[in-house]
């Protein structure tokens, strides 16, 4: 039925989406040394958010306009950085002030991830379907054009910006970012508030072209792939971050498209067997950095 | 027999009681309906938590992935199962086959030759669990740790069960299953987590034990001193997989799943479980898998608990999680272990303090002291329902009180108190509903 | 004449473009106290390091008890004989002391897993074995008292001295001390200064000493090698040392 083509069409389209989530666990993993297992949430926030706006908003005067979605995307971004923010705020600052373990802090994600996607569980809607504001077509130039431009937006913020100086201190050692007056309770909260609004952005973009979707749609549709995606670019490194992602969103798509000799049903296999290997040569990532300890 | 002459006489003798204890329970236990299936679920649970404990705990890895390993304890049990039985079905003829095997779940016993079926073909599974997990950990864990490692065993459970999805005859979408045929018994799996234990025990007391806790907790110095690191880690995570194996050999025989189950959930459950009881805390890990499985299939099913606990464990496991990482980070029994030692202290007499020595009212003191009582009474009288209950209530409220003192002894006798008083109260809820159970059948 | 325990040939090491060691040999008899000093930055761990088996030298070779351990990981020389002591401290915080000590007696102990697991007699013998090595080496340095306490509790010169404890417990040829002194103050300096003229009588080990503090070094070493940026500028007894023009230079600059 689809081509190989269109399946790299539609592999670039994924990986673009998949590479903007992968960008907040990027950053987030980066900064506070901890696997943010609550994004995959504020992915389903996001979506959810988008979808309750549109849909209000369609019967408004603004109907199925560009606004009405430009809305929704500035609402559910809002949204998402607030959820995330009070995550970081309740759940991880007060670990890290105890000084805690890595062990504690990513238990501490899963559970606050484990929170999130019950409480939506616990609201059990059916299957929904977003509103089709755009076509495929165009759905593909909006992911790569957003994709391009944020990235090469957060890279001159990260390397070029004050602010992104001293995220980047933070990252590198935390108590003599401090020392040097750097507040990094706040970086790090805003590390957690671009990471969240990615997520919404990219959610965002996954439906425009009223793709159907449950409350699963963070933890089991989209799931680890962009974690995965992150890793294997390289942790903290945001061009790895879309590399990987560009990767992940390819390998889906052609085996969607080989459907019918059964791939689409090794997606796991084949995806994870990759990571795998990828990180059994490189075992930082194909972009990261590797660190070793000093005796 | 030198260790039987080392052992304290009087732990050996409270260990052979408590065994003997459960060992009757597990015996009476099938002559209701809910409580083998209770009781099976706690023994494997313990088991597969212990096998994660010993990564995660004792060497200090982090491993994301248990999930696949005990579904490939799973699947080689039940393909091992079915083989067995069509060999001897062809070579006995079916009926004789079916009613050696055949366990009637009321009042039915298991004949002699199934427990040796099931436990054969439980140590094969679990051999062949430890094969992979052996070249597994030979290809992580030399180049991978943190939370790298983490993801990658992850990503490699998954990679297990999406190859079990793929083929019917490993599982496909809805699960293989030998439990028609033949199922375990909760004393057999007690037996197993027994053996078990006592396996885990033996091994980290050993020189290999001690090469895992060094490695734990400084890689550089244990390879400076001799350990190879390597291959410790190695050994302790093919260890962990043979008991991930067995945990998983014998669920086939108690309850059916499908390869999906042994996902991301189920590895982070039994992560959640050893937390729940302390890193490296063996006998932590059990009390948090008895406190898992009761809430799931016990406490969720009463009737005066609401329908939201049942329907939503994500959330109630999330903030529990949380709370604990927050307020208690080291879990129920931090990395201490349930000795008999420490249980029998807590009845030893504290040296009597002064009321000159306080620096505040005694009336702290009085608290703590009438907490202690009431716990021991309500221990002893914990089999008598609201009695032992409300005794053990009052020594809880006493305790907290007396927590409060500024002076540290109070304090100390306090928490005795406190402690027994919670022991008494799960006692008297667990006890009483399981001989009720036993006695109105 | 004493036997060799310990021989570099030459060892260069190269961390991207920079030297960190130039050709540096050394040769350590039975027996021997050898001090190895320099500014900071000289390459003295670098050196250590490659001695112990943590870097690999880019050239030359590492002799123990006269096998060539050039590419042997640590703990495979560790049972040649060389064992160390780390500048930061790196006990194993959460095991008790009697622990830590056995940690280091475990290449001495070759019983199977069956025999760890089924408790045998061997397993019994060689336990039983270590232990004691173990209370007589905590002993000596007065340690037996926090036997069965956690290694993190200990103060922090007690900690200085399990290390030692630790690394006897591998029975070395050679004891390599790595900035023993580290933190201390001169009281403290003073006592573990007895405590290495006694393990080297009682152990009978040769020991090299990298130290910050001139007066540890100069009062026990039998001789001395000065290296600064990664070569070797001077070797000598302690009097030649504090005599020798290249050296002051290298301490007080120009």
């Amino acid at each position: 039925m689809n081509t190989l083509l269109e399946g790299l069409k539609q592999g670039l389209e994924l990986g673009s989406i998949f590479a903007l989530m992968a960008l907040g666990y990027s950053m987030v993993y980066g900064i506070v040394k901890m696997i943010n297992f609550a994004h995959s949430e504020f992915i389903t926030i996001g979506g959810f958010l988008a979808y309750f706006i549109t849909e209000s908003l369609l019967t408004s005067t603004l109907g199925s306009s560009v606004w009405n979605l430009l809305i929704a995307l500035v609402a559910a971004i809002i949204i998402c950085v607030i959820v995330a923010i009070i995550t970081e705020r309740f759940a991880y600052r007060p670990l890290r002030k105890k000084g805690s373990s890595r062990i504690t802090a990513l238990i501490t994600a899963i559970g606050v991830s484990y929170i999130f996607s019950g409480i939506m569980n616990a609201i059990e809607p059916e299957q929904l379907q977003f509103h089709k504001f755009v076509d495929k077509n165009t759905s593909f130039y909006i992911a790569i054009i957003t994709t391009a431009v944020l990235l090469a937006a957060l890279t001159f913020f990260v390397k070029k910006t004050k602010i992104g100086i001293a995220m980047r201190a933070v990252s590198e050692n935390e108590q003599a970012a401090k020392l040097m007056g750097i507040n990094n309770n706040f970086i790090i909260s805003l590390t957690f508030m671009i990471g969240s609004a990615l997520a919404a952005i990219g959610v965002v973009i996954y439906l425009l072209d009223g793709e159907c979707f449950t409350f699963e749609i963070g933890s089991v549709t989209i799931g680890l792939y962009p974690f995965v995606a992150a890793v294997i670019g390289g942790i903290g490194s945001l061009p790895g971050a879309v590399i990987g992602g560009f990767l992940i969103g390819i390998i889906r798509a052609i085996t969607q498209v080989y459907s019918n000799i059964g791939l689409s049903s090794w997606v796991d296999t084949i995806i994870y067997g990759i990571f795998v290997i990828i990180l059994l040569f490189k075992p930082s990532g194909l972009l990261g950095k590797d660190v070793r300890e000093k005796v | 027999m030198i260790w039987f002459k080392r052992m304290n006489k009087r732990n050996l003798i409270s260990t052979v009681i408590g065994v003997l204890v459960l060992t009757l329970i597990s015996v009476f236990s099938t002559k209701s309906f809910e409580l083998p299936k209770i009781l099976n679920l706690i023994f494997i649970y313990s088991i597969a938590a212990l096998a994660l404990n010993i990564v995660c705990g004792c060497l200090g890895e982090f491993v994301l992935g248990h999930g696949g390993f005990i579904l490939i304890g799973y699947t080689t049990a039940v393909l091992l199962m079915q083989q067995l039985s069509k060999l001897f079905t062809k070579s006995m003829g079916k009926v004789y086959f079916k009613e050696m095997l055949v366990y009637v779940v009321r009042g039915g016993e298991l004949h002699p030759m199934g427990y040796i079926f099931i436990i054969l073909t439980v140590i094969i599974a679990a051999l062949i669990t430890a094969v992979i997990g052996f070249v597994v950990g030979l290809i992580a864990l030399g180049r991978l740790k943190g939370d790298y490692l983490a993801i990658v065993t992850l990503g490699i459970s998954l990679i297990f069960v999406n190859i079990c999805k793929n083929f019917d005859k490993l599982g496909g979408g809805t699960g293989i299953s030998i439990t028609t045929t033949i199922s375990s018994t909760p004393l057999l799996n007690l037996g197993f987590l027994v053996a078990c234990l006592i396996l885990i025990l033996t091994f980290m007391g050993s020189r290999f034990g001690r090469n895992i806790l060094a490695c734990r907790d400084d890689n550089i110095a244990a390879e400076a001193c001799g350990v190879p690191v390597n291959k410790t880690k190695v050994i302790a995570f093919t260890f962990s997989s043979l008991l991930a194996g067995i945990g998983g050999a014998l669920l086939a025989f108690v309850q059916p799943q499908a390869p999906t189950a042994f996902g991301q959930d189920m590895s982070i459950l039994f992560l959640i479980i050893i937390v729940l009881g302390g890193l490296g805390s063996l006998t932590g890990s059990i009390i948090a898998a008895i406190l898992i499985v009761l809430y799931e299939n016990w406490f969720c099913v009463q009737s005066w608990v609401p329908d939201f606990f049942a329907n939503n464990p994500k959330i109630i496991y999330g903030i529990i999680l949380v709370l604990i990482m927050l307020f208690r980070s080291s879990g129920i029994l931090g990395k201490n272990e349930f000795t008999w030692n420490w249980f029998y202290k807590m009845f030893k007499k504290e040296k009597k303090v002064e009321v000159s020595e306080l620096n505040e009212s005694p009336i702290f003191y009085k608290f703590a002291k009438l907490s202690k009582i009431f716990g021991i009474i309500a221990l002893c009288l914990c089999y008598i329902p609201l009695i032992g209950e409300s005794l053990a209530v009052a020594g809880i409220v006493f305790g907290s009180i007396g927590k409060k003192s500024s002076n540290e002894t109070v304090r100390r006798v306090a928490s005795k108190g406190l402690t027994l008083s919670v022991i008494s109260v799960i006692i008297s809820h667990l006890v009483i509903d399981i001989l009720v159970i036993i006695l109105m059948q | 004449m004493a036997n060799t325990v310990l021989k570099a040939n030459n060892i260069t090491i190269v961390f991207g473009g920079l030297k960190a060691v130039d050709n540096f040999s050394i040769e350590i008899k039975e027996g021997e106290l050898v001090g190895l000093i320099g500014p900071n930055g000289a390459g003295k761990t670098t050196v250590f390091n490659m001695l112990t088996g943590v870097y690999v030298p880019t050239s030359g070779t590492v002799e123990l008890c006269g096998k060539d351990v050039t590419k042997l990981s640590p703990h495979k020389r560790v049972e040649l004989g060389i064992a160390r002591t780390f500048q930061n401290i790196r006990l194993f915080k959460r095991m008790s002391v009697l622990e830590n000590v056995k940690v280091c007696s475990n290449i001495h102990m070759n019983y199977s897993m069956f025999d760890g697991i089924f408790k045998t007699k061997k397993y019994f013998e060689q336990e039983d074995r270590a232990t004691e090595e173990a209370m007589e080496i905590l002993k000596v340095l007065g340690l037996e008292e926090y036997v069965n306490e956690e290694a993190q509790n200990l103060p922090y010169g007690k900690q200085r001295k399990l290390e030692i404890a630790r690394a006897l417990a591998s029975r070395p040829a050679v004891l390599c001390l790595d900035e023993p002194a580290a933190g201390m103050n001169p009281i403290e300096t003073e006592e573990l200064m007895e405590t290495i003229k006694i393990v080297r009588e009682k152990f009978n080990t040769a020991i090299l000493l990298i130290e910050h503090d001139m007066k540890l070094v100069m009062g026990i070493c039998e001789w001395i090698k000065v290296i600064s940026f990664g070569k070797e500028i001077a070797t000598g007894t302690p009097v030649e040392i504090r005599n020798n023009k290249e050296v002051i230079t290298a301490y007080l600059g120009e």
